[in-house]
């Protein structure tokens, strides 16, 4: 094992017993290092293993195979999660609690007491935001609220791990860009947090992590950086021009590949290659070059590609 | 078990909360009148059919009384999910049901201090 790595899976591999001779593989010798420090997102569609992994890095499951370390830890150990800060999807709170109580009870719980909690909590509720609701009920809390108050105790212990499931489901926009924000703003101060990450939001994912794992059938399809599965497809460019000839236009984009625009005409160009080709041409006529944006590759598309390249790769021939 | 006594101080609060006790005065008042009505059809023996009725309904009654107390407790906790929260502390199994139960004896145990009701009335 790296004596660096947050988190260490080794051989991991989880089995359910689904009936009196019938197992489900939820967990197949998965094999995953993060580093101390890293914004990691855990990304496959349903039942790809992900909440088991999750769960069995929490200690809430025992790996059927395998060897799970937190910080050197093994997680069947409860000593293991004084180092990791937790936020469930969804998560709800006792309601008749106010926002304080509620870290005072989870800071308690973690033997955190007197004035180091009673500070922490103080930064924590400006951190999060809601100093101004500290003496609340939870029960008045909005969602986006609760989710904040969940972060805030999530950071009570200040975690080496912090693993969030979801944290953007069931928020609205504004509510999205806050959670985004905040967890922006926890990766700034602590830098050497690690924070491990599920959403089914790519774009929040895209935004946040520095690399995804990619779980599929219980496997790890891939764990690569967000930079190197995004550039290693091929970049694409709108560019809007003013004043084409149709002639130029036909001997640079062919027929019928133009979209019009407010200020002009839109074209398609794959590959950075291909733009300066087109932009040397363009420059030698009167036509405008209004503008250039790089089409940043969804990843959602080239996960899925990934694990598509993947899947025939496996397959016999 | 620090921890066990912290679960166990928000399992008192939580049941005081959920207003259980409602539950426990409807049934004396619903055994009160159903003890009265039974002791009219008896002739000389009323006292008698009212204290051994009352005995014997609150008898069955506080069993059921603990067994739903004690599940609400759990299916709360777990239906809101906070129980993942709580397990991804450093808090052991054994300590969350003993806090649980702890909680649930401390409020069984309640009406019997002299200065309970008037403690309730605070919360």
């Amino acid at each position: 094992m790296n004596s660096s790595a947050c988190i260490s899976l080794t051989e991991v591999t989880k089995v359910f017993k689904t009936g009196l001779l019938k197992t489900k593989t939820a967990v197949d010798n998965l094999n995953l290092e993060v580093p101390a420090g890293e914004v990691v997102g855990l990304l496959g569609p349903n039942g790809s293993g992900k909440s088991t992994t999750m769960k069995m890095i929490l200690g809430f499951l025992k790996p059927t195979l395998g060897e799970i370390l937190i910080c050197g830890e093994s997680s069947n150990n409860i000593s293991a999660r004084a180092y990791i800060g937790y936020l469930p999807e969804n998560p709800r709170f006792q309601k008749f609690l106010t926002g304080k109580e509620i870290l005072i009870y989870y800071g308690k719980l973690l033997g955190l007491q007197g004035t180091h909690l009673k500070n922490r909590i103080e930064l924590l509720f400006e951190l999060v935001n809601l100093k101004h609701a500290a003496f609340e009920r939870v029960q008045g809390y909005s969602k986006g609220m609760t989710q904040r108050l969940a972060i805030a105790q999530s950071l009570l212990n200040q975690p080496a791990l912090l693993i969030f499931d979801e944290p953007m489901s069931g928020l609205d926009p504004l509510g999205r860009i806050e959670m985004r924000n905040l967890i922006s703003t926890i990766h700034a101060e602590n830098p050497k947090t690690t924070i491990f990450f599920s959403s089914h939001v790519l774009e929040d994912v895209e935004t946040l992590c520095k690399s995804v794992a990619l779980l599929q059938k219980g496997k790890l399809k891939t764990y690569t950086s967000i930079e190197s599965l995004i550039s290693s497809d091929q970049q694409k460019y709108d560019i809007v021009i003013k004043n084409l000839s149709p002639s130029l236009e036909l001997e640079l984009f062919g027929k019928n590949t133009s979209k019009s625009v407010a200020t002009g005409k839109s074209f398609s160009i794959e590959g950075p290659e291909r733009l300066s080709l087109v932009m040397s041409q363009l420059l030698k006529t009167p036509a405008q070059i209004i503008g250039i944006t790089g089409q940043r590759r969804q990843l959602e598309e080239a996960l899925f590609k990934a694990s598509e390249v993947f899947t025939k790769t496996e397959m016999p021939a | 078990m620090k921890q066990a006594l912290h679960i166990s101080w928000i399992a008192v609060r939580e049941l005081i909360y959920e207003r259980v006790f409602h539950l426990l005065f409807s049934f004396v008042g619903l055994a009160l009148i159903l003890s009265i009505l039974l002791g009219q059809l008896t002739y000389g023996e009323q006292t008698k059919l009212t204290i051994d009725f009352m005995l014997g309904s609150a008898h069955i009654a506080v069993i059921l009384f603990s067994i739903f107390m004690g599940i609400s407790l759990f299916q709360r906790e777990l239906q809101m999910g906070s129980i993942s929260m709580l397990l991804s502390k450093p808090v052991s199994r054994t300590s969350f049901l003993a806090g649980k139960y702890l909680g649930q004896i401390l409020v069984q145990l309640g009406p019997y201090h002299r200065n309970y009701y008037s403690k309730l009335t605070e919360i």
